[in-house]
């Protein structure tokens, strides 16, 4: 068949379905949509006392998360210590991922401490 | 028992009598493979996620989230002529033909829905290049597919572009009906007011353009904390998702009656000649298609 044709045809063919899907069933005051949020979600989640312990897993998952986000907050630091093993250029970018403005280097602190780097590093 | 070669060649059956035995003595047929078993780890594993969603969404509830802003979506395939796969034939017939050739063109939809039943919109990706791969604006304006969006992708495949666009969509529906709901109980909103109160709790898959941060991020640019994401388990949507447990295989059957009562109705069009067809003018097959008895 042309495809221009199919092409208009098919929306309106896939509406018709919707509407159909979405006409509340026979004998029930639901749709097959409805019935399908009902059948998975609602009727689980009416069960008596399980709201009591969604709200128990939700602190104790907050708890949790809150834990989990100052070890990774930990981590981070260390990592950039790590990374920056020169304590001077962390505490450079610290103060610079703080906001903080910073003094300019005297020239000759600049100096010195490139004598520490070995070559590659300069 | 050990059986020496000879023995052996000699006891191992025919492939027809293994043929017989598996069809007429254990009574098995063969079938069309569908899907993996899931494991029953994973099956734990996919409980155990479901509920937490299940809590994760019973405190919102509770909390005040009304459950028409519980929203669930997401893609499936469909045949540009949807035909049904089924004919009345004799019994014992040993080709079963359909009255036209198998099409298999394909287009994308998405139904997007709520935890009221209510169809909130729906998208449809066709293949293409340009706006030309679309359906023609008479009928993507037609006032019945007031709720429909369309867009094109080479392949007819969702992408994060096509799914960025539903979910603009989706978030200016919340922001209306919240508006009309606070309208209709004499509240006066502005428009910031309108777009700062509402909240709302999306129920997707996880494709991995849904778990992308791409499109979580392009999401809280839309409405920051006011859309919380929810994954249905990985694998898990053959249990635990709407669209795949309640909605296409209907929708899919629906649409395949509605093409075939189209197709009877033209099926004179359909099977002419070519120089017939040229005969029939352009003209008048649109007015066929749009009038044709396909309501």
């Amino acid at each position: 068949m042309i495809l221009p044709h199919l092409r208009n045809m098919a929306p309106l063919w896939l509406n018709i379905a919707i509407k159909h899907i979405a006409k509340p069933l026979v004998g029930e005051d639901r749709n097959l949509i409805k019935k399908g949020w009902d059948q998975l979600y609602v009727e689980p989640m009416n069960v008596d006392g399980f709201l009591e312990k969604a709200r128990a897993a939700q602190v104790v998952a907050i708890e949790e998360q809150s834990k989990r986000q100052e070890v990774l907050k930990f981590q981070e630091q260390t990592l950039w210590m790590v990374e920056y093993a020169n304590i001077d250029d962390f505490m450079l970018s610290w103060e610079r991922e703080q906001g903080m403005v910073l003094a300019p280097l005297a020239p000759e602190v600049v100096e010195v401490s490139n004598f520490e780097k070995t070559w590659h590093e300069r | 028992m050990n059986l020496t070669d000879d023995e052996g060649m000699m006891y191992t059956p025919s492939l027809e009598w293994a043929y017989w035995y598996m069809r007429v003595q254990m009574n098995l047929r063969l079938q069309k493979v569908c899907g993996a078993p899931v494991s029953p780890e994973a099956r734990v594993k996919q409980d155990k996620l479901h509920n937490i969603t299940l809590q994760r969404l019973a405190v919102r509830i509770a909390d005040g989230l009304d459950p028409k802003y519980m929203i669930g979506f997401n893609q499936f395939g469909m045949h540009l002529f949807p035909q049904v796969a089924f004919v009345w034939t004799l019994k014992g017939d040993s080709e079963v033909k359909g009255a036209l050739k198998e099409d298999k063109r394909q287009y994308t939809g998405d139904i997007v829905h709520n935890m009221m039943g209510e169809v909130i919109a729906v998208h449809s990706i066709f293949a293409g290049k340009s706006q030309a791969s679309l359906p023609h604006p008479v009928v993507r304006e037609k006032e019945e597919l007031w709720h429909f969006h369309f867009s094109y992708t080479p392949n007819h495949w969702a992408s994060l572009e096509t799914s960025i666009n539903p979910a603009k969509c989706i978030w200016q529906w919340v922001v209306e009906d919240n508006t009309k709901d606070a309208q209709a109980k004499g509240e006066s909103f502005t428009r910031q007011q309108a777009k700062a109160s509402p909240e709302c709790v999306w129920l997707l898959d996880c494709w991995p353009v849904n778990t992308s941060r791409e499109f979580r991020e392009s999401v809280h640019k839309l409405a920051g904390r006011q859309i919380e994401i929810l994954y249905v388990p990985a694998g898990g949507t053959g249990r635990y998702q709407v669209n795949d447990t309640h909605m296409h295989k209907p929708l899919k059957g629906h649409a395949q009656i509605v093409a075939g009562k189209w197709c009877s109705a033209n099926l004179f069009y359909l099977q002419a000649s070519q120089a017939n067809r040229r005969f029939l003018s352009h003209t008048n097959l649109q007015r066929r298609i749009q009038t044709s008895t396909c309501s």
